[in-house]
């Protein structure tokens, strides 16, 4: 899909502009603004998109500028292009999902050991949510632990971008990297942005660093680390708080009822004024009945500004989401030393799981309130109002006996790694289960309906190694699971390496379909170019032989009896690592590029020929065991042409791409005989017409004419 | 407070990677052309492979002094949402399951259905029902717009993504949001996304939800009876009318299109002498319900349907048949869409077992060579435990693979002596019996008897594991446990119960289900017991 020309032109605006996009361009808008050299990251949800803006600006707006982009091995290589900040002023960012940052960590906590001189930005995705694969974890504590600055922004793309530019400045003054926080909700916003002038930067690949530094002092060893932990703590740490302080990066919100007041953080306060809103206690622009502090910056807190909120207040309400709720505790402890005697509220009424929603702390907001008015008339309103949405959840999913099906997310039609599935699938049958390791990828949905293979996701490119210990002490075969572009991420190491030095025994699939697809279509190693454009070939295969693999066979996955078979061979195979690679290129991505080629070949009179499948209503059952092998969209049901039949049939749409695998697998599984294959040639060769006219006639001689196909 | 001055909230459910970015798009710029501000949100990631996903929106009339601005919300409150727009009819459930909806609520919905990966796995229906879904939608809005935006799109030569700019144009004319007609316009042409085609389909939209008059037209009775009579050669079309006028004098209302649809597969799977046989059969049963004096005649009802399909029984021959047949190959080209200038080939993925093969053959040459498979000579010499297969795809509209299919259709004459017909009607006779036997305990027993033929379905192993489900249904399930009724009981409310449950867990999950359903039984029998 990727941005338009048009999208990307508005990159060039100047001061008095108005941009329309979604957050990934105004971030990118953001950091033209402010004089970056370098950009990078490792593609994920929700900060795919950034990765996806940059790419497409590559050409047009970065590479003129001379700003460097690279979209990174993993996080780890994308945490370690910051260390370009460290020595030189020069300004750069670099982005990965929340659970990229483990995989950063020991290239981050040296860096922040070091520290910056030049600003450096860490966009994180924050997921609290959970709306892609991840667990639900904060970025907040590992900040904390390594000393970063951490700003979280409301949901408003203008904040947005002052915030980005923010940043900078802050990682410049503190000389700490700034971690960025990119909630999902705000990664996806689409609305318009004020914009400001680009700046240039001083140091770029147009205009190249003269005399390299040697600066021992910050290098991350003894002695200098204990000069660097002194400066985090007494250096650091200040100067950011000062430079918080001064700018006033937080947000105070003054309100009537000045004995109360809420804390809250980035977004979450968009949530609070929209319940507070609900409850009666504020209108849509902010104003409430309560003064409420917004911290747009959750690390580090400053104390002074705290305690000004604090004073004078009987009871304070902190909002926060996750946990652990660093940002209560600290707020507890800095009221404690200041001897501030208050009613301090947090993860005591309010849920201590879950993203905080409007509704989801509206009760707990509400018992806040309840606790610290005195009014009758207002606490019958405020307990009725707060409880009004738990009322309704419960009316509404109370309401119909039988629940609204599920729908889970399934491989696309013609997906290359579907087939795997349905051969394991096949081999169950004569082998029963084995233990399936899987990894992070689309090949994750391997674990739900209609395959349910999966038994371990451990995280990105480790499934093979997480089974290290259940290949000797389980009476099973373990088979893995990973994608080329977990391959290239760290499945090569952590898995594979791993697994030859130990002599795992093990079967591990590798499927390659040249995309980093789940992220929603990255180049990857495998692509045979990088996101910049330029060519490089990365082999596999050749890898594997390298690290000293011995058995290695490669398959199509669309030749199921082939991969069948390939399958069986290795899990008869005792001993050692077996590695299957099913080669097929992410569909999604092939028909987007071939439909154009395709288009144009038929218009200029080449014979093409095609595709599809179907099935004959007429023949079909009904049992629907084509459906428990396949799952793809665009096989699915329709009435039976015929009132005998009560179940529906199956049926196949016109979006098929006509991989063949629902005819494969009538063959291989010995299903139905309803499946049928039709090859269209357009623009057929003289050849293709004489065969068809004499086979017409020879057909309405036997049929005796009603032969009309 | 004004009308025009309330917050207006949006929600979007969809099935991920159908298009629901570029309809937030265009809602969002046309509220920009209308002065208002707005924020829209949209979820990708793991649910845009085809799992349910939202899309989100928020807009207000601009504020007058530019100090001020909207603080905008970036998730929808349940009862809070002013709009519902809904891209597919499953997920409008979804988001109402989930308290989206609410008495101030306006619902524009697309009634047609992306069936999920769970309901189409049951080897019986899983589809959920649409009318549940229509309750919710009543019960949580104000207003309901429900319009088929996939069966408009595809009516006006539109592919599916049309689906969005369909239900844009229901929503500019539901009077629910203050967008005038041109905003939208100029909105679909800004985001230039297939802007033409998305132009045409919210015109289609519009002018439907403009002027909704859904004129239904029922399938009447003789056009059913004459669709069908069509198809058949004049000799037999005669015969079959001959005993249409039967059914009419015979039979009621309810049960003639069952019996039409019967009488005319039969005919056409086998002979009039055949489709004659059918009915014969089928009058006996019907003699229960007139009996009975029943008024719905439901055991009639589930007999005729289940007694056809049973005698249709799907062979080499009925699939060659059926494969070879010009309509089918007329249907084809319709569906693929196939202009006369591009030559076409049909594949056929045929992979008959060895039983469906020799099943063919006379039942005096197969038993007995049978015999011998089942001894322990023959297991000791063959050791394959995978039944024998015969793959092949024939190009069916070529002259070879047509001539192939053409000759074993030329077999139907040795259909009623050969061996599978044989296996065939000892199921066909115990369904008969069955029936008697359970409808003489009990009416209501004796129709679930009869409904639950339905089971037996597929090819192959999938048929013969079928059967065998059915076989257990009647010997492990009903048998002992009406039994156990009427030695200790004076009705069959347990059977019926248990009958219905176990018949649901066969066919809404797998086969497999027959195994809980038997266990099931055994436990309730010990149960009582002790």
């Amino acid at each position: 899909m990727g941005y338009s020309k048009e999208l990307l032109d508005q990159l060039h605006y100047g001061e008095g502009e108005t941009l329309f996009g979604d957050t990934p361009l105004v971030i990118l808008k953001a950091f033209l603004q402010s004089g970056v050299s370098y950009l990078g990251g490792y593609p994920g949800s929700p900060t795919a998109g950034l990765i996806d803006a940059m790419s497409d600006s590559y050409e047009t707006v970065l590479k003129p500028k001379g700003i460097y982009f690279d979209c990174s091995g993993n996080e780890a290589s994308a945490a370690a292009l910051l260390s370009a900040s460290i020595s030189y002023p020069i300004r750069g960012s670099v982005n990965w999902k929340i659970v990229g940052t483990n995989v950063a960590s020991d290239a981050l906590s040296h860096i922040c050991s070091s520290g910056v001189t030049g600003g450096a930005l860490i966009i994180v995705g924050e997921d609290y949510g959970c709306d892609s694969t991840c667990v639900a974890e904060r970025a907040l504590p590992f900040a904390l632990k390594s000393t970063m600055a951490v700003i979280d922004p409301r949901g408003d793309l203008d904040h947005v971008a002052k915030m980005v530019e923010v940043g900078f400045e802050l990682s410049e003054y503190s000389n700490m990297p700034v971690m960025f926080l990119l909630s999902t909700r705000v990664a996806h916003i689409m609305n318009k942005m004020k914009c400001g002038d680009n700046k240039e930067a001083k140091i770029s690949m147009l205009n190249k660093i003269k005399d390299l530094k040697t600066d021992m002092e910050t290098i991350p060893l003894p002695p200098f680390t204990f000069d660097h932990e002194k400066k985090k703590y007494y250096e650091r740490i200040p100067a950011a708080q000062k430079y918080i302080l001064d700018h006033k990066l937080n947000e105070f919100f003054d309100g009537d009822e000045s004995s109360i007041g809420i804390i809250t953080h980035g977004m979450i306060y968009n949530s609070l004024m929209r319940c507070l809103y609900n409850l009666g206690e504020a209108n849509l622009y902010g104003e409430a009945r309560l003064p409420i502090l917004n911290l747009c910056v959750t690390n580090p807190l400053v104390p002074e500004e705290i305690i000004l909120f604090l004073r004078d207040k009987k009871a304070v309400l902190i909002v926060e989401e996750g946990m652990p709720n660093l940002i209560e505790e600290q707020i507890r402890s800095i009221a404690q030393r200041a001897k501030l005697g208050l009613d301090i509220f947090g993860k005591d009424i309010l849920p201590k799981a879950g993203e905080y929603t409007p509704d989801h702390i509206a009760k707990g907001v509400g018992s806040f309130l309840l606790k610290n008015t005195l009014s009758n008339y207002e606490k019958e309103r405020i307990k009725e109002r707060s409880e009004y949405t738990e009322k309704h959840k419960e009316k509404a999913s109370t309401y119909l006996k039988q629940p609204v099906a599920k729908r889970n997310p399934v491989f696309c039609t013609g997906c290359p790694e579907r087939p795997i599935f349905t051969a394991i699938k096949m081999l169950e049958e004569d082998y029963g289960r084995s233990y399936y390791a899987s990894d992070i990828g689309c090949y994750s949905m391997s674990g739900l309906p209609p395959f349910d293979l999966s038994n371990s996701i451990t995280g990105m490119g480790i499934g093979l190694a997480s089974a290290a210990a259940l290949s000797r002490m389980a009476d099973k075969r373990v088979i893995s699971f990973m994608g080329d572009g977990t391959f290239w991420h760290s499945g090569l190491t952590t898995s594979i390496a791993n697994a030859v030095y130990n002599n795992q025994s093990a079967i591990l699939i590798i499927l390659e379909n040249f995309w980093t697809s789940m992220t929603g279509h990255h180049e990857n190693p495998a692509s045979g170019k990088n996101m910049r454009g330029e060519e490089v070939g990365m082999d596999i295969e050749k890898a594997l032989k390298g690290t000293g693999v011995k058995w290695i066979k490669a398959v199509d996955p669309y030749d199921l009896m082939e991969s069948l078979e390939v399958l069986t061979e290795a899990y008869e195979e005792d001993e050692g690592l077996k590695v299957i690679i099913s080669r097929g290129e992410c569909q999604l991505e092939k028909t987007r590029r071939e439909k154009g080629i395709i288009k144009e070949q038929i218009k200029v009179g080449k014979r093409v020929m095609q595709q599809k499948l179907g099935v004959d209503p007429e023949l079909c059952t009904g049992d629907h065991s084509c459906m428990r092998y396949n799952g793809c969209p665009s096989l699915t049901l329709k009435d039976s042409p015929t009132i005998l039949r009560e179940d529906p049939v199956a049926h196949i749409e016109h979006s098929c791409v006509g991989c063949g695998l629902c005819g494969e697998i009538a063959h291989a599984a010995v299903l139905c005989p309803s499946f049928y294959k039709v090859e269209i040639i357009d623009n057929p060769s003289m050849f293709d017409r004489l065969g068809a006219k004499i086979n017409r006639s020879l057909l309405q001689m036997i049929s005796k004419n009603e032969w009309m196909g | 407070m004004q009308k025009k001055s309330d917050l207006i909230k949006i929600l979007i459910p969809a099935v991920g990677g159908q298009g629901g970015g570029v309809l937030t798009e265009w809602l969002v710029q046309a509220f920009f052309f209308e002065g208002f501000d707005a924020q829209g949100i949209s979820l990708p990631g793991l649910s845009q492979r085809g799992g349910s996903t939202v899309y989100y929106l928020e807009a207000y009339p601009k504020a007058d002094s530019e100090e001020k601005s909207i603080i905008f919300a970036q998730f929808p409150v349940p009862g809070e949402v002013d709009i519902i727009l809904a891209q597919e009819f499953l997920e409008l459930g979804r988001a109402l399951e989930l308290g989206y909806g609410s008495d101030k609520t306006t619902i524009v919905t697309s009634t047609h259905r992306i069936y999920s990966t769970l309901e189409k796995m049951p080897i019986g229906s899983g589809i959920y029902s649409d009318e549940n879904l229509r309750k919710l939608a009543l019960a949580f809005s104000s207003n309901v717009i429900e319009l088929d935006a996939l069966k408009l799109s595809k009516a006006n030569g539109m592919d599916e993504l049309a689906v969005n700019a369909i239900l844009l144009g229901a929503l500019s004319t539901s009077g629910a949001i203050p967008i005038e007609k041109k905003s939208f316009i100029r909105s679909i042409e800004t985001v230039g996304v297939a802007v033409s085609a998305s132009l045409k389909a919210f015109e289609v939209g519009w002018d439907y939800a403009n002027s909704s008059s859904d004129t239904k037209s029922l399938a009447k009775w003789d056009s059913f009876v004459k669709d069908r009579a069509d198809k058949l050669e004049d000799k037999e079309k005669q015969e079959y009318m001959h005993r249409i006028s039967k059914i009419e004098s015979e039979y009621p209302e309810n049960v003639r299109e069952i019996l039409a649809e019967s009488v005319y597969r039969l005919i056409d799977y086998q002979d009039i002498g055949y489709a004659d046989k059918y009915l014969d059969e089928v009058s006996v049963i019907n003699k229960i319900d007139n009996d009975t004096k029943v008024t719905n005649y439901e055991l009639t009802e589930f007999f005729a349907k289940n007694l056809a399909l049973l005698m249709s029984y799907e062979d080499g021959i009925r699939v060659s048949e059926l494969k070879i047949k010009s309509d089918r190959f007329k249907r084809i080209r319709e569906e693929m869409r196939l202009r006369d200038d591009q030559v076409f080939h049909v594949v056929d993925y045929l992979k008959p077992e060895a039983e469906e093969i020799y099943g063919l053959l006379p039942n005096v040459l197969v038993a007995p060579v049978l015999r011998f498979t089942q001894t322990r000579l023959f297991k000791k010499i063959w050791r394959r435990k995978k039944p024998l297969t015969m793959g092949q795809m024939p190009v069916t509209n070529s002259f070879s693979g047509y001539l192939r299919l053409w000759m074993v259709a030329k077999m139907k004459f040795l259909r009623p002596h050969s061996y599978r017909y044989k296996k065939e009607y000892k199921l066909i006779k115990r369904y008969k019996e069955s029936i008697n036997k359970f409808a003489s305990y009990d009416y209501q027993l004796g129709c679930l008897v009869a409904k639950s033929a339905q089971m037996v379905k597929g090819y192959g192993k999938v048929r013969r594991r079928t059967m065998d489900a059915f076989y257990r249904f009647l010997d492990n399930i009903i048998s002992p446990l009406s039994e156990y009724e009427i030695k200790n009981r004076k009705n069959f409310d347990i059977t019926l119960e248990i009958g219905q449950e176990a018949y649901n867990l066969i066919t809404g999950e797998s086969i497999e289900g027959i195994d809980k359903a038997e266990k099931l039984v055994q436990d309730i029998l010990e149960q009582r017991a002790a």
